[in-house]
């Protein structure tokens, strides 16, 4: 058996820095095989850096990250086959967060190339080329923390709440029946807007992964993928077969060998031409994701809400649903994003636990419960607090007062798990 | 009182002298009118006479100059406290006695009453009389001629005196007065001078064929041992058993060879075992014979040092009777002779210092060092590659064996090598996981070296050892000028050596070393250990004056009285940059410019100096060291003003719980000097003298300082996470509190201007004398006018408060004010708001001056119980946490970060933090029997960081809401 080393780098750049050579790429990410000679960085130093690493576990040492001042690097062996790098901005987090953006990437090959390639790798040039599949994927995994959902933080999947979904709900039940597979979901705008019940019963990996899967590929009218269901069914193929509803709305079905992409493509029309209307009127509700019923402080600029038992997220950081060019002082919406994911990294892993996997390790060291944290800045305050299986995170303006913070956020909260549209 | 001798003028000493003099002819220091009020002996006379008087540490001088001196009572001394309250009533005597000869009479008199354990107090009233006698004559000298006495007199005159009391006196006593040896009593020779060398035989220098023990152990390991002439050993019937009996000695190191370049192998040191098989010269040749090709421990048992009479050595000179302040410039004859002084005799610095320090013995720590799987490395890319052996890189490493980690050095270097190359900057950690222990590890990359620390994460947390990292950089800045120079240098070998087995034994918490409290654990250590500062003890005003004004004295270098003519008119030898003090572990006084204060504190954590006056008394510590501060000789200096370039000294003297640092500068306006000098026997004697000062009774420094840490009234109370659960309430609860402030419905500014006109009113309402004015609010009074250096409403304001408080090093610290010596009682002081008091803990640190403050063990067990623990747990980890945010708030400043943007950019987010805040819920378990739940406790834990970084951390339970703001505010302004 080869054992072959991917080793992938992903560099976030800040918004500020465009000096260095090596980052003039278009694209924010960059993705490397390591037999290959890619750009600025030459072979031997991608070379030693995993031989660093192999050096260290022929000594019985596990080299597991590495910062300097504003990088962090972290490596890690997936199916004793491959060896994931990953080069990042230092997140000064918890290693917990790179190692679930590792653990999302090796999953995202078995997703595409099933088990059996990635772990026993038998011809390297084959695999090299059997990979490549993946490389679209991987890009939207490494997205940057501006632009991309949280689904690949939070290790749960994205979703919107619009007060259509219980129609929604039984328009999808139905042609999921009709193409015989328990497997269904809407997708609004690169977030679950319904699912049928054995979807959700999928793992959080997978949630996420098939969520970003659709999100990576080209806009099409309809495509039908294999794919491998990495936690559940890594060995046996899929299908995964997506139709266009309308622009940004897709819905797609996991079946066997049958129906064929043909068969069912007339099916969609019949069945969700009822439901246009319904899915426009979620499709305008993308930037703030949850019902306009629902009214929140004035103050808050952003919040996610997460559900370590059903693998569900909520975010909205436009909730007053403004005009972005009307921000005027507060933070822009890509800061409120970045403001938000930073935050979540902080608490996550050090203070609280979630489905990210290894975040219990930090929160375990203390005796009692941490349930709620804050820390307020020159500029903008954030709040947290968990309650059950929710945590919800929050941003806030300056002009709060801090201790209002408190009462306002555990108000949120209670405003959007009560709220009969929204099932979070 | 701020007192930067090193950032005035360029000054004329002399006009500096006569200025002070006159100025201390118009105000009297404080301790001065005390004495006078209760019509003492004014106490600046003791300063005169003490620099002669115990001179131990005069031999122990090393060759470069440099000095660790400490000699320790014994810990387990159980008469400590009758000996002290003897003293006192000795003291008592005297100072309501007449100062006259009956009184050494009459303690001549009480000596061979004395058992034999009192033996310290016989010197110390040797010590006494000689200063009456002293000043008995000086004043008579004085009279005779008007001028001023001459050292040498004294001198003589002491030694009469010495001879008069050793009549009657055991020989010990007459015997340690010359030399005054540090090891008689405590330290057996068995315990304290064997040290274990670990030594690789070079086995290539070895040649076939029959050579004696003594020549393979020359080539083997570069040792010569004495040679003896079997001839001259008699009769061969008494050979065997001479040659059993006698003792192998080193009589020098083969330069270049391995034993000299340890640096722990002297002249004289006694060869007792090879690989902890015992060694004699009947078995010498036999062992030498068989060595592996493996490191081999050597075991050696260095010679007493402990005076002429007791010399077992004929190369040891008789002692040169040490001549009193002459030397203090570095073409004296008592400093040329200095190194014809047996300096070799005494064990190396190193074991010896850990010794004294911890009190524990070699082996023991070394193993439970080598248990804790730590290193502290410093490797190099660039080897000679004509060596074939494979540990080239490794320059230095500690400890001795190697480990895992020092298996797996390749791996630190490749990695440092290679990052940078990818992420443009250099490597500051990483972690790694070995059977299990997850391992964190420090780098610093100079030039092609590496400095490497690491250490297991349990032990030590990450962000801990990051901040050890950089304060061991520091110290090993500020105690060799450079780090690649102290560690390329081989002499500084044993040194290091001293300084990481104690900074990791002390990092590492050795439960054998590191005596924890009933009170501190695991966590609070790391989390002290975090904050890079001293630990401040806050006394009364009129204490902390007094500090400022002896201190200050002792700065002004006003030596005019005690200088012999000749040398009265030269510049000083040194120039007095500051000087600080501490009691126990904690800092009472600095007179140190900050960084500097933090260089000197540096300095003493990481020989654990303050552990070890805080576990023991010590009879006398005296450190002599050349310093580098990171500040001096950078260009930061103010404009217009060019700091001096001189050389700086450290000098600490410890006595009893009490340690004095001083920061000595040669050059610059004093005399300067182009040699090394030792210990300026002059400035170690004023120093002792102002540590005298400080214990005479009336300053009384001691007590105080006990006073403050037994009591406790003085601190912002504290409550039990236990008793808020159970619902007691405590007898805090009943006594009075401010008046509950609104903490809700004001931003935060108003709420500051709310708090300060809540205290205005207070301080009105006080001077005011109204009838509703509790203890609490006249405290408020009289606070107030401390704040605003307004002496209306202080009651106590004639005493001297002309010290403007405001210009002060330590704005800090008006946190808590013990009053021990005044009528007024200062009762607890809440800092959070509602009726009740929900704090359970805080710490402040000001960063800038690097001190933080704290409740005293005394506070923090007032408020002891199981649930209490575990919220003080948490409350440290919580902190490190919140440190870590802050610290990113700190890197952020760094101008650097702009001009060099780096390729991965800078995560903004939270670089303007104020503040941070975890909520804890602890659930008790439900006991079978009841069906209702348990109540819950939530706590919340907030650090705060303001504009002029200054930290403050909390920890106080959730039923009234608090604002950090205001606790905070509370906290560092007193109430």
């Amino acid at each position: 058996m080869i054992s072959v080393v991917v080793v992938f780098f992903y560099y976030i750049f800040s918004r500020r820095i465009t000096i260095e050579p090596t980052c003039i790429v278009q694209t924010k990410i960059k993705t490397f095989l390591i037999l290959k000679l890619i750009l600025q960085l030459p072979f031997p130093v991608i070379g030693s850096l995993n031989g660093v690493h192999m050096f260290g576990s022929s000594h019985g040492v596990s080299l597991q990250s590495t910062t300097t001042d504003d990088a962090k690097i972290v490596w890690k062996v997936f199916h004793e086959s491959i060896t994931l790098i990953a080069v990042s901005q230092d997140d000064d987090a918890d290693d917990c967060h790179m190692n679930n953006l590792l653990n999302l990437i090796a999953s995202a090959l078995v997703l595409l190339c099933g088990i059996d390639e990635v772990s026993n790798i038998k011809n390297v040039e084959r695999f090299k080329k059997e990979v490549k599949v993946c490389m679209q994927l991987v890009d939207r995994i490494l997205e940057s923390p501006e632009t991309s959902g949280f689904s690949q933080l939070t290790n749960a999947v994205d979703i919107i709440c619009a007060p259509e979904n219980a129609i929604l709900q039984n328009f999808l039940d139905a042609f999921a029946e009709a193409a015989e597979s328990g497997f269904g979901c809407l997708f609004v705008e690169r977030k679950v807007c319904v699912a049928t019940k054995k979807w959700w019963s999928m793992s959080a990996n997978e949630l996420v992964l098939l969520n970003l899967l659709l999100t990576s590929l080209t806009p099409c009218s309809s495509r039908d993928i294999p794919v491998f269901l990495p936690d559940t069914q890594p060995a046996i193929p899929h299908r995964l077969m997506t139709f266009e509803l309308t622009r940004n709305i897709e819905v797609c079905v996991i079946c066997g060998p049958s129906p064929s992409l043909a068969e069912l493509e007339p099916e969609v029309v019949r069945f969700w031409k009822p439901a246009y209307d319904s899915l426009r009127t979620v499709g305008r509700l993308s930037p703030r994701n949850f019902p306009t019923n629902i009214a929140l402080d004035h103050n808050l600029l952003g919040f996610l809400l997460v559900n370590k038992e059903t693998n569900r997220c909520l975010h909205s950081v436009n909730p007053s649903l403004e005009d972005p060019s009307h921000l005027g002082e507060t933070l822009s919406i890509h800061q409120r994003k970045e403001v938000l994911k930073t935050f979540y990294k902080k608490m996550v892993g050090n203070f609280f636990a979630s489905s990210v996997s290894g975040s219990e390790m930090g929160p375990a060291e203390f005796s009692h419960q941490p349930m709620e944290s804050y820390i307020t800045t020159e500029t903008h305050k954030c709040y947290t607090l968990q309650s059950g299986p929710y945590q919800i995170f929050t941003l806030y303006t300056d002009s709060i007062p801090t201790y209002a913070m408190r009462s306002v956020t555990q108000r949120t909260l209670s405003y959007l798990t009560k709220d009969k549209n929204v099932s979070v | 009182m701020a007192y930067f001798s090193g950032n005035g003028p360029f000054y004329d000493p002399d006009i500096e002298n006569k200025s002070l003099k006159e100025n201390s002819m118009q105000n009297p220091p404080l301790y001065e009118q005390r004495q006078r009020a209760t019509g003492a002996r004014p106490a600046p006379e003791t300063r005169k006479s003490l620099d002669k008087v115990q001179e131990g540490w005069r031999k122990h001088v090393h060759k470069q100059g440099d000095l660790f001196y400490v000699e320790v009572n014994d810990p387990a001394q159980g008469q400590l406290n009758s000996y002290q309250g003897f003293r006192d009533q000795e003291v008592n005597n005297v100072d309501n006695g007449d100062l006259s000869d009956e009184y050494v009479s009459l303690q001549s008199v009480q000596y061979p009453t004395l058992t034999n354990g009192y033996s310290d107090t016989e010197k110390r009233n040797s010590f006494r009389n000689n200063n009456r006698g002293k000043e008995h004559n000086n004043n008579h000298i004085q009279l005779q001629n008007g001028k001023k006495f001459k050292p040498k007199i004294l001198f003589s005159d002491r030694k009469n005196e010495v001879d008069s009391h050793s009549i009657g006196d055991s020989p010990s006593l007459s015997r340690s007065i010359g030399s005054y040896s540090p090891s008689q009593q405590q330290n057996s020779p068995k315990s304290s001078k064997i040290k274990h060398v670990y030594l690789l035989p070079n086995l290539r220098n070895c040649r076939n064929g029959e050579n004696s023990g003594i020549v393979l152990c020359e080539r083997l390991f570069g040792i010569i041992l004495c040679q003896y002439n079997s001839k001259s050993l008699g009769n061969s019937g008494n050979l065997e058993r001479i040659v059993r009996d006698r003792k192998v000695i080193v009589q020098d190191v083969v330069p270049g060879s391995g034993a000299e370049l340890c640096g722990q192998i002297h002249r004289g040191d006694m060869l007792v075992c090879v690989d902890d098989e015992e060694i004699s010269w009947l078995n010498l040749d036999l062992i030498f014979r068989s060595v592996p090709n493996t490191q081999m421990k050597l075991t050696f048992q260095a010679p007493l040092v402990v005076g002429p009479k007791q010399s077992q050595n004929q190369r040891i000179p008789p002692m040169v009777p040490p001549k009193p302040y002459l030397n203090s410039g570095s073409n004296s004859p008592a400093l040329s002779s200095t190194p014809t002084l047996p300096v070799k005799k005494r064990p190396p610095m190193g074991e010896d210092i850990l010794y004294l320090v911890t009190g524990e013995e070699k082996p023991g720590s070394s193993v439970f060092i080598r248990n804790c799987l730590c290193t502290v490395m410093y490797l190099t890319l660039d080897t000679p590659d004509n060596q074939d052996s494979g540990k080239d890189d490794i320059l230095y490493h500690f400890p001795a064996d190697c480990n895992k980690l020092t298996e797996i050095r390749g791996l630190f270097l490749t990695l440092c090598g290679v990052v940078p190359d990818i992420t443009g900057d250099q490597v500051n950690s990483c972690a790694m996981d070995y059977e299990g222990v997850k391992i964190n590890m420090m780098f610093l990359k100079d030039g092609q070296d590496l400095f490497v620390l690491g250490a297991p994460e349990s032990r030590i947390p990450p962000f801990t050892l990051s901040v050890l990292m950089s304060e061991l950089q520091q110290t090993i800045w500020v105690l060799f000028g450079s780090i690649s120079s102290a560690f390329r240098t081989p002499k500084n070998r044993s040194q290091l050596d001293q300084l990481f087995s104690l900074a990791l034994h002390s990092a590492l918490q050795n439960p054998e070393i590191i005596h924890h409290g009933s009170l501190t654990s695991h966590a609070s250590k790391a989390y002290a250990d975090s904050l890079t500062g001293a630990r401040k003890l806050n006394l009364s005003d009129d204490n902390k004056l007094l500090c400022d004004e002896i201190l200050s004295e002792f700065e002004a270098a006003d030596f005019d009285d005690y200088l012999e003519e000749s040398r009265l008119h030269e510049r000083r030898s040194y120039n007095i940059l500051g000087s600080c003090l501490f009691y126990k572990d904690y800092l009472l006084c600095s007179h140190l410019q900050a960084d500097e204060l933090r260089d000197v504190h540096l300095f003493i954590k990481h020989h654990c100096l303050l552990h070890l006056v805080c576990r023991q008394t010590v009879e006398e510590l005296v450190i002599w060291r050349e310093v580098y501060p990171k500040g001096r000789g950078q260009e930061s200096s103010p404009p217009g003003y060019p700091q001096p370039r001189g050389r700086c000294y450290l000098l600490i003297v410890g006595r009893k719980h009490l340690l004095l640092s001083t920061l000595l500068e040669v050059g610059g306006c004093s005399k300067s000097s182009g040699t090394v000098s030792g210990p300026d026997p002059f400035y170690v004697g004023q120093a002792k003298a102002t540590l005298l000062q400080f214990e005479s009774d009336d300053t009384n420094i001691r007590e105080s300082c006990e006073n403050r840490l037994n009591s406790e009234l003085h601190g912002p109370s504290l409550v039990s996470a236990d008793s808020i659960l159970t619902g007691n309430k405590t007898k805090k609860d009943d006594l009075i509190h401010l008046t509950p402030l609104k903490p809700q419905g004001s931003p935060r500014i108003r709420q500051i201007e709310d708090t300060e006109a809540e205290l205005i009113s207070h301080g009105r309402g006080s001077t005011a004398g109204s009838d509703t004015s509790t203890p609490v609010m006249r405290r408020q009074g009289s606070k107030m006018s401390y704040g605003s250096n307004d002496s209306s409403g202080s009651a106590n304001s004639n005493k001297g408060k002309q010290v403007s408080k405001v210009g002060s090093t330590f704005d800090i610290n008006s946190l808590h004010h013990a009053s021990i010596t005044e009528d007024r009682i200062i009762h607890n002081i809440k800092v959070t708001s509602g009726s009740d008091n929900v704090l359970f803990h805080y710490i402040s640190f000001d960063t800038v001056e690097g001190v933080y403050l704290g409740p005293t063990p005394q506070e923090l067990a007032a408020s002891q119980g199981a649930v209490q623990y575990q919220v003080l747990q948490n409350f440290y980890k919580a902190c490190l946490h919140i440190r870590k945010v802050f610290q990113g708030k700190l890197a952020s400043k760094n101008p650097n970060s702009i001009d060099d943007p780096s390729r991965f950019g800078h995560n903004w987010c939270f670089d303007t933090t104020q503040e941070h805040g975890v909520l804890f819920r602890h659930t008790p378990l439900a006991p079978h029997d009841s069906k209702k739940a348990p109540p819950t406790l939530h706590y919340w834990v907030v650090g705060r960081i303001s504009s002029d970084m200054r930290e403050v951390y909390t920890c106080f339970h959730e039923a009234v809401p608090q604002s950090a703001v205001e606790i905070a505010f509370r906290l560092g302004f007193g109430s």
